[in-house]
């Protein structure tokens, strides 16, 4: 599961606003937040850019340093 | 690309944003709508030619009439997969609004149903004699107020309340899963 949420939420943003700034629907904010949909490389760099990240950040997945 | 956007958008009555999940979403549908017609299309011709070289010409409306229900179908069964996506819906939280473009839509759907009823039926047969047609009687102004009173009521009629969401699906209202925040 990603930290969209919870790195949205430290910014202080809803998701219709998060999904304004980088141009798609908020369902599809709600989306990605739940892992439901995985985005595409340059919507998850609009999301970090707007959220103030980056993508190791936002998306790395822990379980996958264990598997490394 | 704006017109592209504006086309996919009106097709499928989207609302909000066409973003990259819709449009896969919106994709898949269509290239399965596509797949079926193309086939479709071939198959019907094919048995077409067959059937009005045995039968004579006359046979050939009414394969118009069977191409125009299996499209008819098509369309409803790619709307109605659309809307179970919830590929249709911008998700708002302004209830009266979303109220009132879910009305505007129903009724654009089904002005656009009633007047493609109104252009196809009048066209495709006649009054009472299907080898021949009468353009006088067709396109005479009874005839088509007629036609335009049958066709608002029972085709536009029943495609905006087709179109119209029902309890369950009204926008505006999210999904238990579906957060705002």
């Amino acid at each position: 599961m990603n930290r969209v949420r919870e790195y949205r939420k430290l910014a202080g943003i809803t998701q219709a606003d998060l999904a304004q700034s980088v141009g798609i629907a908020r369902q599809t904010v709600n989306l990605i937040e739940n892992g439901k949909y995985n985005p595409s490389l340059s919507l998850c760099i609009g999301i970090c850019h707007c959220l103030g990240t980056d993508l190791n950040t936002l998306f790395w997945e822990e379980n996958q340093d264990e598997n490394l | 690309m704006k017109i592209y956007n504006w086309l996919v958008s009106h097709f499928y009555g989207v609302d909000g944003v066409l973003d990259e999940y819709k449009e896969q979403g919106l994709g898949r549908i269509g290239n399965v709508a596509f797949i079926f017609l193309s086939v479709y299309s071939f198959l019907s011709s094919l048995i077409g030619m067959i059937l009005a070289l045995n039968f004579g010409t006359g046979v050939l409306l009414w394969l118009i009439w069977l191409d125009l229900l299996v499209l008819s179908v098509a369309l409803i069964v790619v709307l109605r997969v659309v809307m179970n996506r919830n590929l249709d819906q911008a998700y708002v939280s302004d209830k009266i609004a979303s109220k009132k473009v879910a009305f505007n839509r129903a009724l654009r759907g089904g002005m656009i149903g009633s007047f493609a009823f109104l252009l196809v039926v009048p066209i495709t047969t006649s009054w009472g004699d299907i080898a021949s047609l009468r353009f006088g009687q067709i396109f005479s102004w009874r005839a088509l107020l007629t036609w335009l009173v049958i066709s608002l009521l029972l085709t536009g009629l029943m495609y905006g309340v087709f179109r119209y969401p029902v309890p369950g699906q009204t926008p505006g209202y999210p999904k238990e899963d579906d957060q705002q925040d």
